[in-house]
């Protein structure tokens, strides 16, 4: 009898599981449906290479593919070493004490903060202090002191820190034991250890920590939305070196994002039925680029992977 | 390396345990050891599973305090100096102290990698100077003829026993004073168990070697004094042929003869 209550009971458990599974990968088919079919059709090289015209309507997103590229980038630039010597000094340098577990609590309250609040930092900090700071300093009229790639990147990167933490706290402490006696019984120094063995036994768990802040940021809107994205911005955010002719991204410049793009149009536009096909494209290659980004770092995983061996 | 050979009648102490008494959080491993290490010397320790002979071994190099949570009384000397001293330097003191872990801990490095990595950590860049280091170090710890082919492999790849004399080598690569070897052979089979016993005989010309072991006629071979430890006592200590032949004590006769453990 019991055994029979027991078998029902397993049976109803693995079969809520199930069903809650199949829920959530259902959603995520319907919407990678449905913005499939609503946007496969606008996407063509024009599309993808061309900018916009005619008030949105019309013409491409190059600009904001362009942009979305750039401060992914350059966000993952900002936030892996940050995050990885933040990771390093809380597994290696604090134990368990009092300092770590403050630094560890403000992490994880720092990963709950709204991304707008983070947008509203970003100006207030990154802006208006930094900005205007180096302005002064420095003597320029308006350089730094103002909304541009530099500081929305900034942003995002502070926005995904925690992410990048995390996991490579992870990734450290998961390098066993047995290999860092190995490494300081031969003399090494607490550096030499984190350089020469535990670094290299996580590279790919820090890895996984970019690709998850990669989904993460580039599809954020609240925290650039006041640090550099532009509404429309006829020209790409790219900089010739004199003389020698060779454009450069310029982060002092403003930009186009597609994130930002999808909500303008979404939200602003006096003609949602003729950009409707658009948002669609926009979303589709928003999240095409997301994966592209991610791929290569899963690459870059394997062929590391593929090293240690 | 021959500066520090010593003939056999001077017997000097290296290393010199004095109401060593050692924690893991409360739980007290070691019970108030004192005991000696003789410079050319082989000491073996030996006990049943749990009595304490990796901690006492590991307390001599301060490797259990990196992860562990630990608490020392007494004092170990090395040369006269008291390790736990608070300007002691750890770096130094793990270079003159090698050690060769329980279980084989080699870097998923390659093989010549692996005996590299202490040399390295000094400095030593010269791939000259580091290829022979390989070499002499492989060759005395009776892998190099498995190996001299497949440098660039990983050390994963090699057996346990294979991996075991590559840690042999690695610590060896450093040119310590002193060798902590914790159950060396318990992963080799009988050819390689022998080779590291001789390479333990060619090695007391020059370290002092202190070799946990489970094997009893092992300790007979190649030690000249042995420490028999229980529940974290020393029970009794003394020169090997006297242990194995005339014990003082009841229990070590007991253990050695095996009527328990
Ligand atoms: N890291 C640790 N934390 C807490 N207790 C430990 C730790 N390592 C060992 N001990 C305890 O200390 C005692 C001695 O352990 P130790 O490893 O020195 O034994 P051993 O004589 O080397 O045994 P074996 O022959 O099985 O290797 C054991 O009771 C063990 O449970
Ligand atoms: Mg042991």
């Amino acid at each position: 009898m019991i055994i029979k209550k027991r078998k029902i009971f397993n049976a109803f458990f693995q079969g809520l599981c199930f069903g809650m599974a199949f829920f959530v990968i259902s959603v995520l088919i319907a919407i990678l449906v449905r913005v499939f079919f609503g946007g496969a059709g606008v996407i063509t090289p024009g599309f993808l290479l061309k900018k916009p015209i005619e008030g949105m309507t019309a013409g491409g997103i190059f600009p904001a593919i362009f942009g979305t590229i750039c401060i992914t980038v350059l966000m993952i630039i900002m936030a892996i070493p940050a995050g990885i010597a933040a990771a390093i000094y809380l597994t290696e340098y604090t134990g368990k004490e009092f300092l770590g577990r403050v630094i560890r609590a403000s992490i994880n309250n720092l990963a709950g903060v709204p991304s707008i609040v983070f947008g509203l930092f970003g100006v207030g900090f990154f802006i208006l202090f930094v900005g205007r700071g180096v302005d002064r300093i420095m003597g320029f009229s308006l350089a730094f002191g103002q909304p541009v790639m530099l500081w929305a990147a900034a942003t995002l990167a502070l926005l995904v820190l925690p992410v990048i933490i995390v996991t490579t706290e992870e990734a450290l402490n998961s390098v066993p034991v047995s290999l860092r006696e190995a490494a300081f019984a031969l003399g090494a120094t607490k550096w030499q250890v984190v350089r020469n063995v535990v670094l290299p036994q996580a590279r790919s768990g820090i890895l996984t920590g970019a690709i998850l802040s990669i989904s993460r940021g580039a599809g954020e809107t609240a925290p650039i939305l006041f640090t550099g994205c532009a509404y429309f911005l006829p020209r790409l955010p790219v900089f010739t070196i004199p003389y020698v002719h060779i454009p450069v991204i310029n982060p002092l410049d403003q930009f186009m994002c597609l994130s930002y793009h999808i909500f303008i149009m979404a939200t602003q536009s006096t003609n949602i039925e003729a950009t409707r096909p658009i948002q669609y494209g926009t979303t589709l290659v928003l999240i095409g680029l997301t994966f592209l980004l991610n791929l290569s770092v899963i690459i870059f995983r394997i062929y590391f992977r593929k090293r240690q061996r | 390396m021959n500066t520090r050979h010593k003939t056999k009648e001077q017997i000097k102490t290296k290393v010199k345990l004095e109401g060593l008494t050692f924690y893991y959080g409360k739980y007290k491993a070691i019970d108030n050891i004192s005991m000696e290490f003789f410079e050319c010397k082989v000491t073996a320790i030996i006990g049943p599973s749990g009595c304490g002979k990796s901690t006492l071994i590991k307390a001599i190099n301060r490797i259990s305090e990196i992860t562990n949570d630990v608490k020392v009384e007494g004092k170990v000397l090395l040369d006269n100096k008291n390790v736990y001293d608070r300007d002691v330097d750890l770096v130094d003191l793990r270079r003159r102290v090698g050690m060769v872990f329980q279980r084989p801990n080699p870097f998923p490095k390659s093989i010549y990698d692996n005996v590299v990595f202490g040399p390295r950590l000094f400095g030593v860049n010269n791939k000259k100077q580091l290829d022979e280091i390989v070499e002499y170090s492989l060759t005395k710890s009776a892998l190099w003829n498995e190996v001299k082919d497949r440098l660039n492999h990983s050390a994963i790849s090699l057996s346990g026993g294979q991996q075991q004399r590559l840690c042999i080598a690695r610590a060896l690569a450093v040119d310590p004073e002193v060798l902590l070897m914790d159950e060396p052979c318990s992963a080799l089979d009988p050819t390689a168990t022998a080779r590291i016993e001789e390479l333990i005989e060619d090695l007391k010309k020059y370290y002092t070697i202190a070799i946990v072991t489970h094997n009893m006629q092992q300790a007979a071979r190649i030690s000249d004094y042995t420490g028999f430890l229980l529940n974290g006592q020393l029970m009794e200590y003394n020169i090997t042929t006297d242990i194995f032949t005339n014990p003082d004590n009841k229990v070590t006769e007991d253990y050695i003869t095996g009527r328990f453990g």
